[in-house]
């Protein structure tokens, strides 16, 4: 029996180093044709908050569940910036909440809870409801109007998941998955069996979405085939936006979005509307455009909140919806110069 | 948590260290294996953990209520502890079903909290049932808390089987056990799974969805014959992946389960497919339902009836939803088919026997139509176009499914691979398993997986 345990061994890793060794040569030779991987993100400096099929809904979960204390950081917020990814990679926290505290000569702290997989404003509305925010300006991209919290493409998943130790599984699981990935990125290749085809390609083989953990800025969008596209965009050439915006609007005052009307006047809420430019694209998002349009003409809403517009001149999009990391500055020191006007008393008296 | 996680395999590896550095005090080895089962559970949600360690209570003190009782009384408590198991079953699992059916027949507006199925409740019911009635047929004594937990929570087999007996697995706690072999066969089974469930059955799913889909439209009768054929390779590789995970992640901890598949596709009867399908389900379902029954001692009508009736709660118990019915009502009606035409015993001969295989798997083939479409229309739908012969295009098959099929082989090569051993002199046993191992540990490490949850974590 011995001697079987032996030969077992010696031909169990002979056979794993035979099959290992071109794999890894391969992996070698086509690691100076593939852009350099990303940074590891650091607990507690950054997060992974899409990988791919690995869950597109991580930062949902975590704030929804107040998991790693951010919940609380949007909570304790004196300003939570709201809506979907455009909000994401619109606009920095940091740059507002820096620029805020120098003007204001006090801590201003700043939250950008932008989610997305396409999240709508009824769910940010759900969100601050839960985490109880009280008496607070939150300020929300337009974009995502919808009022049903529900609508969200990753909305299926994220429903699944019944209380927080849930969700903790599912976010260790998918970080776990992706520090897996990216340490044996270059070491290993990955064999990918579909569309009829069998493609060798690297082993970090999703796009990753990589979220700041103080403030939930988007510090990295990563795609493995284009390199870092965000906010140094590596292969795209930027698409300037003043062209394709639908709507040109000025500042002044919007229809409250009716996921809003209840909170707003339930929590002591002060909403606070934008619109980050992006790119029409004919046939994309079509129905979220005439929703949009629709309660941007409704005049006879009877509650109406303030709206800071964003001026699309000089600003450019990495992909036609958001804003390359450049244009990101930009479109935050726009709305700030136009907080500090508008907005500035407000937290002043706080 | 699903066992092909990075994390899950982390955290493995964690409790094997951990279970070996306490390998000299059984016990404390116990509790932290209970603990780790039940952070399995709770990592699916602490509605699941609680309702788990609900009925393990109610039952745990059933058992030991009934242990010093008379047998009239006896028997009163245990039947009451398993009416409460089934109640409990019926309800999380069939309550919906229930409920849409009555109210589709009777108009009755029932209404029942969409709870979703608690996870594993169908393996545990039946983990406690096969407990109560071994302790009313005093076969086994009533459990400590320890072994009783062991036995039900142990992680390997709680979410998806395989179905442990009472007397298989008490039997092996408080000892200190030192066998050479489980690391070997451990690390075997556990990289053979790995690459059935992540490699082979991942993949087919991947590419075989889309068409349960949309209706099979526009796909020719020999295209069907071959998506069938690649489901029933994906919930072969899927769940007899799953369960050498199982086997191998307890011999890695030093305990040994029963093996729940012995090569299906091979099966030239009925009879014999449910020898080597889902195996501890089949004798669980024997012993508990069919032979209380009457079994075959009643007569041949008796027997007969009493084999539909075992496949249809067999069908039942896989899923609350018609298809799955019908799908049980499929394997009792070839089962008892093979009782009135005397074809259940084994033909010897390869000659005399290939008809009947033939003939067997394509019945079994079918029938995972029922267990696999979503509803019962959409089988009935893709069925009656694998019956439609009528054109040559029907013999045309999509250069899509090339792929499917050649990963299929993984499926095909796993049923072959027992006549390879049994050929091979005792000598080369080790190297031909080491190398295989290797081999398969690498591609378990370099093929991508899609994300797919195993199909059995759903009954």
């Amino acid at each position: 029996m011995g001697r079987f345990r032996k030969t077992f061994w010696q031909s169990f890793i002979a056979a794993a180093v035979l099959v290992l060794a071109p794999l890894v040569l391969w992996s070698r030779l086509d690691a100076a044709h593939i852009p350099a991987k990303p940074d590891f993100p650091i607990p507690g400096q950054r997060f992974v908050a899409e990988y791919g099929g690995q869950g597109a809904y991580l930062a949902h979960l975590a704030y929804w569940w107040n998991l790693f204390g951010m919940g609380d950081r949007i909570r304790h917020a004196d300003l939570v910036l709201l809506g979907s990814s455009h909000t994401q990679f619109g606009l920095s926290a940091r740059q507002l909440g820096d620029a805020l505290s120098r003007d204001l000569g006090r801590p201003v702290r700043v939250f950008n809870a932008g989610l997305g997989c396409d999240t709508p404003l009824g769910f940010d509305a759900s969100l601050i409801e839960r985490l109880g925010l009280r008496d607070r300006t939150v300020i929300a991209d337009s974009f995502a109007y919808d009022p049903d919290p529900y609508t969200y493409a990753c909305f299926s998943e994220f429903s699944g998941i019944g209380d927080a130790g849930q969700a903790l599984f599912k976010i260790g699981a998918a970080w776990t998955r992706f520090a897996w990935d990216w340490a044996l990125d270059g070491v290993l290749p990955r064999i990918a069996l579909d569309n009829g085809r069998v493609t060798l390609g690297r082993y970090l083989h999703e796009a990753v979405t990589i979220l700041d953990w103080k403030t939930g800025d988007m510090a990295e969008l990563y795609n493995p085939e284009a390199g870092e596209e965000f906010p140094h965009e590596a292969s795209r050439r930027p698409e300037a936006i003043a062209q394709g915006l639908p709507w040109r609007l000025p500042s002044g005052s919007i229809p409250l979005p009716a996921p809003f009307d209840q909170a707003a006047v339930r929590l002591g809420i002060h909403p606070v509307f934008t619109l980050i430019p992006y790119v029409l694209s004919p046939g994309f998002n079509e129905d979220r455009y005439a929703k949009v349009d629709r309660l941007l003409a409704d005049r006879d809403a009877a509650q109406r909140a303030p709206f800071i517009g964003i001026a699309p001149e000089g600003l450019a999009s990495f992909d036609g919806q958001h804003l390359t990391g450049e244009a990101r500055t930009k479109a935050t020191a726009r709305l700030e110069a136009a907080i500090e006007a508008r907005l500035a008393p407000e937290f002043s008296r706080r | 948590m699903s066992y092909t996680d990075i994390l899950f395999v982390a955290l493995f590896v964690g409790v094997c260290v951990l279970s070996r550095l306490l390998r000299r005090w059984p016990a404390i080895r116990e509790w932290t294996i209970i603990a780790f089962s039940l952070l399995i559970v709770a990592s699916w949600g602490l509605f699941s953990l609680a309702l788990l360690l609900a009925v393990a209570a109610v039952n745990f003190a059933a058992a030991v209520a009934a242990a010093p009782a008379p047998q009239g009384r006896r028997r009163a408590i245990l039947i009451g502890a398993i009416v409460f198991d089934l109640a409990a079953l019926g309800f999380f699992k069939y309550g919906g079903f229930i409920a849409a059916n009555a109210d589709s027949i009777f108009d009755s507006k029932l209404s029942v909290p969409a709870l979703g199925i608690p996870l594993a409740i169908s393996f545990y019911t039946f983990h406690l049932i096969s407990y109560l009635v071994d302790g009313v047929r005093r076969k086994i004594p009533p459990l400590p808390l320890r072994q009783y937990l062991f036995y039900l929570c142990f992680f390997p087999h709680l979410i998806a089987g395989p179905i442990v007996r009472t007397w298989q697995l008490p039997s092996q706690l408080g000892r200190v056990r030192l066998i050479g072999n489980d690391m070997l066969f451990g690390v075997h089974y556990f990289v053979l799974g790995f690459f059935l469930k992540a490699v082979v059955a991942n993949n087919l799913a991947q590419s075989i969805d889309p068409y349960w889909v949309d209706g099979a439209a526009g796909l020719s009768a020999a295209d069907r014959w071959v998506i069938a054929f690649l489901y029933y390779c994906q919930i072969y590789s899927d769940f007899a992946g799953y369960s050498l995970m199982a086997l191998g992640m307890a011999r890695l901890l030093g305990y040994r389960l029963p093996a729940n598949f012995r090569a299906p596709m091979l099966a030239g009867t009925m009879q014999e497919f449910w020898r080597r399908w889902h195996i501890t389900l089949s004798r669980w379902l024997r012993d508990y339902l069919y032979i209380s029954m009457g079994g075959n001692r009643l007569g041949r009508q008796r027997a007969i009836f009493n084999i539909l009736v075992t496949m249809l709660l067999g069908g039942l118990w896989h899923g609350a939803g018609w298809s799955f019915i019908a799908w049980g009502a499929m394997q009792g009606v070839g089962l008892a088919a093979e009782r009135v035409l005397g074809l259940n015993r084994k033909p010897e001969g390869l000659l005399r026997r290939a008809p009947w295989w033939i003939t067997t798997q394509l019945w079994i083939t079918i029938a995972w139509v029922f267990f696999r479409a979503p509803d019962m229309a959409g089988a009935l739908h893709f069925v009656g176009g694998m019956l439609r012969f009528d054109h040559w295009s029907a013999f045309d098959v999509q250069g899509g499914l090339i792929l499917p099929l050649l990963i299929a082989g993984g499926a095909v090569l796993h049923h072959l691979s027992p006549l390879c051993i049994a050929k091979l002199p005792r000598r080369r046993l080790g190297l031909f398993l080491g190398t295989a191992t290797g081999v398969l540990l690498m591609l378990d490490l370099v093929v991508l997986s899609p994300n797919k949850v195993f199909i059995y974590f759903k009954f």
